[in-house]
């Protein structure tokens, strides 16, 4: 249990009030427009997505995942943060392609690359998909926030899970995406500075680099400090082959549009974005500072690891840098140290809020059910969305604590199928909707035949996760590629007009010639 | 609970929100189709 002195309750109410009443602040200009609702009239200059990127991946369960990984597979683990390779590439390919052409979501994007039926089924599948995600999201980080307000003071996880995603509602709700993005940037600088001086000073606390160093030395555990210390090439927890399936899955994933891991937040702040290069700068810069947090909070877990080595539970180490935060932390900073986890947790609270309302609002309501609807109606309906997804978190953030592992292993499996037809659709101009869609639909069959009927059956057996990517991939293409092939392409006056507008790389060849043709290159 | 049954709430809760949105898209389709028919 921690006890706040009067210095801490001061920084605690203070920044709470300040990160609230920023948000709040930009009442005016969220309720203009769908346009400055969702997407803050798309006029941002690329730092403040930027900080939003970062502080929305910033998250109250992140530094448990850090601390899981590096207590399971020392700073190799941190490889599992592949998806900053991903964003790399994708910032200066696919982030260009997708901001030229003016979705709003990655659903509006089906309706612009493909046409007729498939591309409405598709763009209904995305939008529901993408409700259920953010909702999930926000009940799984919800009830990490509910753990660490129940470590801290005793409280049952399920104030800690409503109380403060509520309070973010209050400018989510207010402002919409203007009250996101610029409370985002106040809670990024808050969450980086605490982030920089609790892990540096959890390091002091462990006796320094050189110290932590030696200690591990001794304890006979240096691989922990190696990054590339893994079991052998195919065999054992953390293979060589893994860590290639990462790499592949990160690069050459940048080269098209994720729907199913991570890519999804960013999407939206790449339309804020004022012009494409604001909108690669900010997809970069984002996932830099991600970087440079995740080497920090790995320096101070190895720092929390030589104090407490003897931990082996799960719930006991993975609030390693929460402890190391309340347990050496002076009393005054405290609160200062709290009022930041709130910073790192509204920050994520308030994207979703309105990452999932944009789904429900833009293509769910205004382009299926009420396509007159006028701009004061959508902004209500943004609000109605943000308030069903902020109750509907708190249904998931209660049934959380039984199913995440096995939800998070799902979209997992999810994201094996959809990987490869998301990089065809932005470089292959005959890739169509009826592919994309068999892909996502099989991958539901492939996926439990994999990995749970087949090895139940003892048809196949057991296997690692890059196996079960390679073989999902494979056995999605085996679908996907017919069903593009033998259906017809896309008409070629889609296609120009998708070309024109986004210009994609790639295979585009044909499309390009007609569009020439036609005089509009 | 089982993690059988774990896997299968959250599998079909993903999928349930999909085919909700895939629907309400064709019915939607269908309708602006039929209209679209009719002022031929």
């Amino acid at each position: 249990m921690v006890h706040f002195a009067f210095l801490d309750w001061f920084w605690l109410v203070t920044f709470v009030v300040l990160m609230i009443g920023s948000g709040a602040l930009f009442y005016r200009l969220g309720k203009r427009s769908e346009a400055d609702f969702f997407l803050a009239g798309r006029g941002l200059p690329w730092w403040l997505p930027a900080s939003s990127v970062y502080a929305t991946h910033t998250a109250t369960d992140t530094p448990m995942w850090v601390a899981g990984v590096v207590y399971k597979y020392g700073l190799a683990g941190m490889w599992y943060g592949f998806f900053a390779a991903w964003c790399a590439v994708s910032a200066f390919v696919s982030t260009k392609i997708f901001r030229r052409s003016l979705a709003y979501s990655q659903a509006e994007w089906q309706t612009l690359r493909y046409g007729g039926m498939p591309a409405e089924l598709l763009r209904g599948w995305v939008a529901g998909w993408q409700v259920f995600l953010n909702m999930f999201i926000l009940g799984w980080v919800g009830i990490a926030m509910g753990k660490v307000c129940h470590f801290l003071f005793g409280w049952p996880p399920w104030i800690g899970l409503t109380f403060f995603s509520t309070l973010c509602a209050v400018y989510v709700l207010a402002a919409g995406y203007w009250g996101v993005v610029m409370a985002d940037f106040q809670q990024g600088i808050i969450a980086f500075i605490a982030i920089v001086f609790v892990s540096l000073w959890g390091v002091h606390a462990a006796g320094g680099p050189h110290m932590i160093i030696d200690k591990l030395h001794a304890m006979g555990l240096s691989s922990m400090l190696n990054p590339f210390s893994f079991t052998g090439f195919a065999g054992g927890d953390f293979p060589v082959a893994w860590f290639i399936t990462m790499l592949v899955i990160g690069i050459l994933g940048g080269l098209g549009m994720a729907t199913a891991i991570d890519w999804f937040p960013e999407a939206q702040r790449i339309q804020s974005a004022r012009t494409v290069k604001d909108a690669s700068w900010c997809i970069w810069a984002g996932q830099a500072l991600v970087v440079t947090r995740n080497a920090l909070w790995a320096a101070a877990i190895l720092g929390f690891f030589v104090l407490y080595p003897g931990l082996t539970q799960v719930k006991d180490y993975e609030m390693a840098w929460f402890r190391l935060g309340f347990e050496t932390l002076p009393v005054g900073m405290i609160g200062f140290f709290f009022a930041a986890i709130v910073a790192i947790h509204l920050s994520t609270i308030s994207t979703h809020l309105n990452l999932g309302a944009v789904y429900l609002t833009r293509d769910l309501y205004h382009h299926y059910i009420n396509p007159g609807a006028d701009e004061r109606k959508l902004v209500w309906v943004g609000r109605v969305g943000t308030l069903i997804l902020l109750l509907g978190s708190f249904v998931f953030g209660s049934i959380m604590e039984n199913i995440t592992e096995w939800l998070i292993f799902a979209l997992w499996i999810m994201a094996a199928g959809v990987w490869l037809p998301g990089i065809l659709q932005v470089v292959w101009w005959r890739f169509n909707g009826w592919g994309y869609l068999a892909a996502w639909v099989f991958n539901l069959v492939f996926s439990w035949l994999v990995v749970w009927v087949l090895p139940a059956f003892g048809v196949l057996p057991h296997l690692k996760d890059y196996q079960q990517f390679w073989l999902l991939m494979l056995l999605g293409a085996l679908v996907f590629i017919p069903v593009t092939l033998f259906t017809k392409a896309e008409s070629m006056d889609k296609l120009v007009k998708f070309y024109v507008m986004s210009r994609p790389i790639g295979w585009w060849a044909p499309v390009r010639r007609e569009a020439e043709r036609r005089g509009l290159l | 609970m089982s993690n059988e049954l774990k896997m299968v709430i959250g599998m079909s809760l993903a999928y349930v929100t999909s085919f909700a949105g895939l629907l309400l898209a064709y019915f939607s389709y269908r309708k602006h189709s039929r209209s679209k028919e009719a002022g031929k």
